[in-house]
């Protein structure tokens, strides 16, 4: 058969980020999907050798919007682990609480974007209504809606007290029962279904292999949360990995939807635990060592790797983003697709091509 | 849980068969990259079981050419090309897909 390779991107109405496809089609069949990135990178690996490692937790946060308070957090932990310094168990607590208002933004963001992708208008603004209240959230207890440049090497700058704490708790219950309202119509709905059902199928083995993290490896069955290991307060707060056998698109909302309670859950518990206490110990000198550090971003596992040498400047500094990881799985569910699911199965992935362009 | 990194050098030679057995294993690749080293590159392999992070350092003359691993994981081809393109670590074997171009960069900026 004929084949024709249609360009997707860089610019494309289904992402606002580039990223180029070369999509080789037999008639409406993708056959195989050839990427291209490097269109925004911004070389911000190398430019932690140029900057004092204090003024760099600023441009970390700018690796990504959305997931700007996580990267901080994670380099801030990065540096922490190369300084030996703990830090006070109330900022460990505010840090987890900031992480899941975070994830709930992000995962409600995608949601919208999901709908808009299958063209249920009405679905996608009621994601995003949702989502604007943990943007209230943020912004009520940051300063900031998506940067918030609340951690400091050693803690966080910002406290959170009682009132505004027992405020946030206040509207879960509100802001959950409107969602299992929209999970209904996510995974019940049957026109949803048919554009999500068995479509974009990533197999267990397909997923340990193509490197998949994250809610699209859990989508495959994989019970694996990077939360687990402990960071911040983690250790102290009880959740599940939310995991589906489906493998496909709906799986991954699924997943993703089931996140969202298990944020609430552990904001909860969290509020309910937090101690009282100092948020942040003074960290001086400058860093010598190296430190890795994981931790389970919206989109999946991200790596850090930090290496210093004892000057103000950092050696290296390493991101493995979580969408770059992806992005291989990405490739090889695209083939056996039809053209017109391309958009919705490149945002399954939930990517960020900012982090990627890191 | 306690995070645990395990940490262990490995030369070129017995790259491919050490990931042979990691995968073998279960290991999943988290990721690879490169750090500039005066005349050389140091490359770092991590793998992931469960929870267990591997971190596997191997120091390369700068015209050294290594194997790729992306016969044993797929996913490897984007980091090798990664390296390959930012820092000019010549790896043999490195894209199923000759084609793919990473970066629009000339030359290679992390060299």
């Amino acid at each position: 058969m004929k084949r024709t390779i249609v360009p997707f991107g860089p610019q494309h109405p289904v992402l606002p980020e580039p990223i180029h496809l070369d999509l080789v089609l037999e008639d409406e069949k993708v056959v195989e999907a050839i990427p291209s990135f490097g269109f925004v990178h911004r070389g911000m690996e190398d430019l932690a050798s140029k900057r004092d490692f204090n003024d760099y937790l600023y441009v970390v946060e700018r690796i990504c919007g959305i997931c700007s308070y996580m990267h901080g957090m994670a380099y801030c932990e990065g540096a922490e682990r190369i300084f030996g310094v703990e830090i006070p168990d109330r900022a460990k607590y505010l840090r987890t609480i900031w992480c899941e208002l975070s994830r709930l933004h992000s995962h409600l963001l995608w949601l919208g974007l999901l709908a808009d992708a299958f063209g249920f208008e009405a679905l996608f603004m009621q994601s995003w209504r949702v989502r604007e209240k943990i943007l209230d959230m943020v912004e009520d207890s940051t300063g900031g809606r998506l940067i918030s440049s609340v951690n400091r090497i050693g803690g966080v700058a910002r406290d959170m007290d009682s009132a505004m704490l027992a405020g946030f708790v206040a509207q879960f219950d509100k802001m959950e029962s409107e969602l299992r309202a929209l999970t209904k119509v996510f995974l019940t709905d049957s026109t949803v279904r048919a554009r999500l059902f068995e479509v974009g199928v990533l197999t267990k083995q397909d997923a340990l292999l193509y490197g998949a993290v994250g809610p699209m490896m859990r989508a495959s069955g994989i019970e694996l949360d990077t939360r687990k290991l402990g960071y911040a307060a983690y250790g102290k707060l009880d959740f599940d990995i939310i995991t589906s056998n489906g493998c496909d698109a709906l799986a991954r909302c699924e997943v993703r939807i089931g996140e969202i309670f298990q944020s609430f859950r552990l904001i909860r518990q969290a509020v309910d635990k937090i101690p009282a206490g100092e948020i942040y110990i003074p960290v001086s000198g400058n860093p010598k060592g190296e430190a890795t550090v994981r931790v389970e971003q919206p989109r999946g596992e991200a790596l850090y790797y930090m290496k210093a040498n004892g000057t103000r400047n950092l050696e290296r500094f390493r991101v493995r983003t979580p969408t770059f990881s992806n992005v291989y799985s990405l490739l090889k569910i695209l083939p056996g697709a039809q053209f017109a699911d391309v958009p919705l199965l490149i945002l399954t992935i939930d990517p960020c091509i900012s982090c990627t362009e890191r | 849980m306690k995070e645990m990194i395990e940490k262990t050098s490995i030369g070129p030679a017995v790259l491919k068969q050490y990931m042979k057995e990691a995968a073998a294993e279960g290991c999943r690749l988290v990721q690879i990259h490169a750090n500039r080293m005066d005349g050389r590159y140091e490359l770092i392999y991590s793998l992931a079981l469960e929870y267990r992070l591997i971190q596997l350092y191997m120091v390369i003359l700068e015209d050294t050419e290594i194997e790729s691993i992306s016969s044993i994981y797929p996913a490897a081809q984007l980091y090798e090309q990664e390296m390959v393109e930012l820092f000019g670590v010549k790896i043999r074997n490195v894209a199923e897909d000759p084609h793919v171009k990473l970066y629009h960069v000339k030359g290679h900026p992390m060299k």
